[in-house]
C-alpha cells in the first residue's frame, strides 16, 4: 500500500508541467513554462543542442539585448500565440493591442525579438515602427526617436530633392550643385585664394537678383533676349507650377489635378504651332537636371571646402526664408485668379463628374 | 587698463599663428602648435564668464586700437570666429553621430528591414533625419518596392532613374504615374475621358502666364524614356521585377512600353491604366517577354475605341503565358471569338473582367462552363458592356443552373444602359422575362450575383442594401478561394465603388452624358 501511494504520487509529479530556466544579462533567473519558452527558436535550439535550461544552475543565458522587462513582454506574446485554438481574428486583435507601447520600448522589443529569432514578432514590430515613421518630416522623426541632428545642410537636402515639392529645397539643391561645379573648376585652375572670395559673394547676390527679377517678370515683362532673363523666367515658372502643386495637395481635389495635367499638355501642343520659340525651352530646362545628376557623383571635395560650401548656402537659405512668405503671397494671388474657373465645390467623384458635365455643357452652349 | 593687458597678447599671437602655415617637422613649429592649443584652451575657459562681459571686453579691445589698423583687426577677428564656428559645428555633428549610434537600439539590418516597409517618400524623409538613418536608407533593400505614384505630376525621369539605380537588382515592385484618386481610377469610367474633354474646352483661355508655369512643370513630367533605367546596367534592375503598375503616363507610347517590358522577364503583375498604348501591341510585348505573368490589368485610355486586338495575338498570349490567373481588359473593343480564345485557352484563369468593353455579345460564354478552360472561373465581371445581349446572359444563367461554372463565386452582369436586345443592340432591355435570375440565386446560394439595371423599375432590381450585404460577404469568399487574396480584394473594392456610383442618380446622368460625347455608337443611340 505505501509503495502504490508513492508510485502514484511520483507519476503525478512526473506529469506536472515542466519548466525552462532562463537567465537575463543582469543575472536574474526565472522559470518559464516549457511550451512557452520553446516557442522562441533560439531557446528551442539551445535546449535541444546543449541540454541547458533544465534547472536553476543550468539556466539558458539570453542575449544582451533581452532585459527582464522586454523578456516579460516576449513571453506574454509567446504565451498567447503558442496556444493552437485561437482564430486569426483573435490573433490580430491581440497583436494590435500588444504593439501599443512607447517608441523606445518598441525598438527594444524589435531588437530583442530578433536576437531570439522570433520572426513573427519581428515582422509585427518592424511594421509598427514603419507605421510610426511614415508621413513624418525629418524633424518629426528626430523628435520621435530623440535623435540629434548630425547632418550637414547639404546632406539633409539631398534625399528630399527626389521627392519634395517645396520649391525652396529644389532651389537650394540647384545652388549646391552649381557651387560644387564652381569649386571643382577653381580647384583645377588653382586660383589664388584672394580672388575666390569676391566670386562667391557675387554668385549669391546674382541668384538673389534672379528671384527678385522673377517678380518683375510676373508684372508683364515679355522681352527675353539674353540668358539671364531666360533663367529668371524659368525660375518664376517653376515657382508657379510648384504653387499649383501645393494648392492641389491642400485641397485634395483629385480631378483638377488630372485636368491640369491634360490641360497643360494640350496647351503645349496648341502653343507649339504658334510659337517656335517654345521649342528652345525644353533644351534650357534640361541643364538643371544634368546638374543634379552631376551632383550625385561629385565626392572628391575635401571637408574644408564642403564646410565652406555649406556655410555659404546656409546664409543664402536664411535670406531666402526671410523673403519667402511675401513671395508666396504674391504667387498665391496670381494662382487664385487662374484656379477660380475650374474649382468645384462638392463631395465625391460622382458629383465631380456631374458638376463637370454641367459646367462643360454650359460652356459649350455659351460659345 | 591693467585688466586689458592679459587679453591683447593672446589675441595677437592667435592671429599670427593661425595665418602662418606650420610644417610639422619643424621643432619650432611644434612649439607653436602646443602654444596655440594652450592659448585656445585658455580662451575657451573664458566662456564660463558671462557672455555679455566677453562681448564688451572684445569691443573695448577693438576700439582701443589706432584707427588705421581697425579694419584689418576686425577682418582677422571675423575670420577667426568663422574658423572656430566651423570647427565647433563639425565637432557637434560628430558628437551627435556618436550619440545616435549608441542610443539607437536597432542593429543596421533591422533598421533596413523597417525602412523597406516605408513608402518611398517617407524613406527619403527618414534618410534626411540623421547620418545613421541616411546610411541605412541607402541599402538596396529599402528600394525593393518603389511607389512613385502621385496625385499631381511631381516625379520626373531623374527621380525614377535615381530610385531604380539605388534598388539595383533588388527591385521587385514599381508603381509609377499620376493617380487622381483611387476611386476614380478603379471605377468603371476611365478618368481621362473626362479630363481630355474638359481640357479641350479650356484651351481657348490659355494665357501667357499659363505658358510660363507650363515651362516650370516641364521638369515634373514623365516622358517616354522614364522606364529605360530598367534595361540599364546590363538589364539587372528589371531582371527580377515582379510588379509593374503604370498610371496615366501620357507620353509613354507603344515602343517605349515594349522596351520596358522586354527588360522584365520575371514580371508577375502588370497593371496599365490610362496609357496611350494599343492593346494589341501591349499584349504582343507581354507575350514575347513576360512568360511568368499571372495578373494582367489593362484599362484603355479611350473607352471603346481600341479595336487593335487580333486573334493571332490572343493565340500567342495563351501559348506563351500559361500561368495567367487574372485577366482584366476594360474599355476595349473585344469580339466574342477572340475573347473565347483567351478565356478558353488559359488553363489557370480564375478571374475575368471585361467591364466597359464593346462588341462583346456574350456569345463567347456558350459551352464554356462545361470544358476545362472556363470551368475554373471564380469571378466573371461583364459590367457595363454595351453590346452584351440579354439572350446570351439568359443562356449563361441557364448553363449555371444546369451545373456548369461550378467554381464561380461572383458574377457581375450589371449595366447602366440595360442589356442589348437580340435584334438591335441599341434597343435596351431593363426588364428581363427570360433570364432565370431568381432560380440561379436559389440554386447557388454561395454565389454573389450582381445584376443591376438602374433605369428600369422591374422586379429584378436588387436594392442597394442587398448589394451592400453582398459586397460585405464578398472579400471573405474570395480570400478563401484564391491563393493571392490581395489582387482579388483590391478588385472587389473596384466593384464596390462602381455600385456606389451607379446608385446615384446624378452620377448616372453624368456618365450618360460622357458616353454620349465619347462614342460613335451612342450617337447612333440618341437618334
Amino acid at each position: 500500500m505505501p509503495f502504490s501511494i508513492f508510485f502514484f504520487f511520483f507519476f503525478f509529479f512526473f506529469k506536472m508541467k515542466s519548466y525552462i530556466w532562463l537567465q537575463t544579462v543582469d543575472g536574474s533567473i526565472q522559470q518559464v513554462e516549457e511550451e512557452v519558452a520553446m516557442f522562441c527558436p533560439m531557446i528551442c535550439q539551445e535546449v535541444l543542442q546543449t541540454g541547458m535550461g533544465s534547472s536553476k544552475n543550468y539556466a539558458i543565458s539570453l542575449p544582451q539585448r533581452v532585459n527582464p522587462a522586454i523578456l516579460g513582454l516576449i513571453l506574454d506574446y509567446c504565451r498567447f500565440h503558442q496556444v493552437p485554438g485561437h482564430s486569426n481574428k483573435e490573433r490580430k486583435t491581440f497583436d494590435e493591442k500588444f504593439i501599443r507601447m512607447d517608441t523606445k520600448k518598441l525598438c527594444e522589443l524589435t531588437s530583442a525579438a530578433d536576437s531570439l529569432q522570433l520572426k513573427p514578432l519581428v515582422d509585427l514590430t518592424s511594421r509598427a515602427l514603419a507605421r510610426i515613421i511614415e508621413g513624418k518630416t525629418p524633424e518629426e522623426i528626430r523628435e520621435t526617436f530623440h535623435l540629434p541632428d548630425d547632418l550637414t545642410e547639404e546632406e539633409k537636402l539631398e534625399p528630399l530633392r527626389n521627392i519634395t515639392d517645396d520649391p525652396r529645397i529644389r532651389l537650394l539643391n540647384r545652388l549646391y550643385a552649381r557651387k560644387r561645379k564652381e569649386l571643382k573648376e577653381r580647384k583645377k585652375l588653382k586660383d589664388v585664394e584672394v580672388e575666390e572670395e569676391p566670386k562667391d559673394e557675387r554668385s549669391v547676390e546674382d541668384l538673389l537678383s534672379f528671384i527678385n527679377g522673377a517678380d518683375g517678370d510676373m508684372k508683364g515683362t515679355r522681352t527675353n533676349k539674353n540668358k539671364k532673363k531666360n533663367r529668371r523666367r524659368k525660375d518664376h515658372a517653376k515657382d508657379l507650377s510648384s504653387k499649383n502643386e501645393n494648392e492641389n495637395d491642400k485641397d485634395l481635389n483629385p480631378l483638377p489635378s488630372a485636368y491640369h495635367n491634360v490641360y497643360f499638355d494640350n496647351a503645349l501642343e496648341a502653343s507649339a504651332s504658334k510659337h517656335s520659340r517654345m521649342q528652345n525651352l525644353p533644351a534650357i530646362s534640361f541643364s538643371p537636371k544634368f546638374e543634379f545628376i552631376d551632383g550625385d557623383v561629385d565626392d572628391d571635395l575635401d571637408p574644408a571646402m564642403k564646410e565652406e560650401l555649406d556655410r555659404e548656402v546656409e546664409d543664402f537659405a536664411r535670406r531666402l526664408n526671410s523673403d519667402w512668405p511675401e513671395r508666396m503671397q504674391i504667387l498665391s494671388l496670381g494662382q487664385d485668379r487662374r484656379l477660380v474657373p475650374i474649382s468645384i465645390n462638392s463631395n465625391g467623384s460622382t458629383h465631380l463628374y456631374t458638376a463637370l458635365a454641367g459646367n462643360s455643357i454650359s460652356k459649350v452652349s455659351g460659345s | 587698463m591693467d585688466s586689458h593687458s592679459p587679453v591683447i597678447p593672446s589675441t595677437t599671437s592667435l592671429s599670427m599663428a593661425a595665418k602662418r602655415p606650420c610644417p610639422s617637422q619643424n621643432p619650432r613649429a611644434e612649439n607653436n602648435l602646443g602654444e596655440v592649443e594652450r592659448r585656445l584652451e585658455a580662451f575657451l575657459s573664458l566662456s564660463h564668464v558671462a557672455s555679455l562681459s566677453l562681448d564688451l571686453s572684445f569691443e573695448r579691445l577693438l576700439q582701443s586700437l589706432p584707427s588705421d589698423s581697425d579694419s584689418d583687426l576686425i577682418d582677422r577677428a571675423l575670420k577667426m570666429a568663422s574658423l572656430l564656428l566651423d570647427a565647433a559645428k563639425h565637432s557637434s555633428r560628430k558628437r551627435a553621430s556618436n550619440h545616435n549610434s549608441l542610443s539607437w537600439p536597432l542593429p543596421p539590418d533591422l533598421t533596413i528591414k523597417v525602412f523597406s516597409m516605408l513608402d518611398t517618400q517617407s524613406l527619403c524623409y527618414a534618410s534626411a533625419t540623421c547620418l545613421l538613418f541616411s546610411k541605412c536608407a541607402k541599402d538596396p533593400m529599402c528600394y525593393a518596392n518603389l511607389d512613385l505614384t502621385t496625385l499631381v505630376p511631381k516625379v520626373n525621369n531623374a527621380v525614377v532613374a535615381t530610385m531604380i539605380q539605388r534598388a539595383g537588382k533588388g527591385l521587385r515592385s514599381l508603381k509609377l504615374g499620376v493617380v487622381p484618386s483611387a476611386a476614380t481610377s478603379l471605377g468603371s469610367c476611365p478618368p481621362f475621358v473626362c479630363t481630355i474633354r474638359n481640357a479641350i474646352v479650356e484651351v481657348p483661355n490659355f494665357s501667357w502666364n499659363d505658358k510660363r508655369s507650363r515651362q516650370g512643370r516641364e521638369s515634373s513630367i514623365l516622358t517616354r524614356c522614364c522606364l529605360s533605367p530598367l534595361s540599364g546596367d546590363g538589364g539587372a534592375p528589371g531582371a527580377l521585377l515582379r510588379k509593374l503598375h503604370l498610371y496615366n503616363i501620357e507620353r509613354m507610347d507603344n515602343a517605349s512600353l515594349g522596351a520596358a517590358l522586354s527588360a522584365c522577364p520575371s514580371l508577375l503583375d502588370l497593371e496599365i491604366v490610362g496609357l496611350h498604348v494599343e492593346l494589341r501591341q501591349t499584349l504582343m510585348s507581354v507575350s514575347a517577354n513576360c512568360h511568368l505573368i499571372e495578373r494582367l490589368f489593362f484599362e484603355s485610355s479611350k473607352t471603346g475605341r481600341d479595336d487593335s486586338l487580333k486573334a493571332q495575338t490572343c493565340f500567342e498570349l495563351v501559348n506563351n503565358c500559361p500561368h495567367l490567373t487574372s485577366l482584366s481588359l476594360r474599355g476595349f473593343k473585344l469580339h466574342d471569338c477572340k475573347v473565347r480564345v483567351l478565356v478558353k485557352g488559359f488553363r489557370k484563369l480564375k478571374y475575368v473582367d471585361f467591364s466597359t468593353s464593346y462588341s462583346i455579345t456574350g456569345n463567347f460564354l456558350r459551352n464554356l462552363g462545361s470544358c476545362n478552360g472556363g470551368n475554373l472561373l471564380e469571378v466573371l465581371i461583364l459590367r457595363d458592356c454595351m453590346h452584351l445581349k440579354e439572350m446570351e446572359v439568359a443562356r449563361l444563367l441557364t448553363a449555371i443552373l444546369a451545373g456548369d461554372f461550378k467554381l464561380l463565386v461572383h458574377l457581375d452582369i450589371s449595366n447602366r444602359e440595360g442589356l442589348a436586345s437580340e435584334a438591335d443592340w441599341y434597343h435596351r432591355c431593363y426588364n428581363s422575362s427570360i433570364m432565370p435570375t431568381k432560380q440561379v440565386l436559389e440554386a447557388r446560394p454561395d454565389m454573389c450575383l450582381v445584376a443591376e439595371y438602374p433605369s428600369a423599375e422591374g422586379s429584378y432590381i436588387e436594392t442597394f442594401d442587398a448589394d451592400m450585404n453582398s459586397e460585405i460577404s464578398l472579400p471573405s469568399q474570395l480570400s478563401s478561394h484564391t491563393s493571392d487574396g490581395s489582387i482579388f480584394m483590391s478588385t472587389s473594392e473596384s466593384s464596390y465603388n462602381s455600385d456606389q456610383g451607379s446608385g446615384n442618380e446624378d452620377g448616372q446622368d453624368a456618365n450618360y452624358v460622357i458616353y454620349e460625347e465619347s462614342s460613335d455608337e451612342i450617337d447612333f443611340l440618341s437618334l
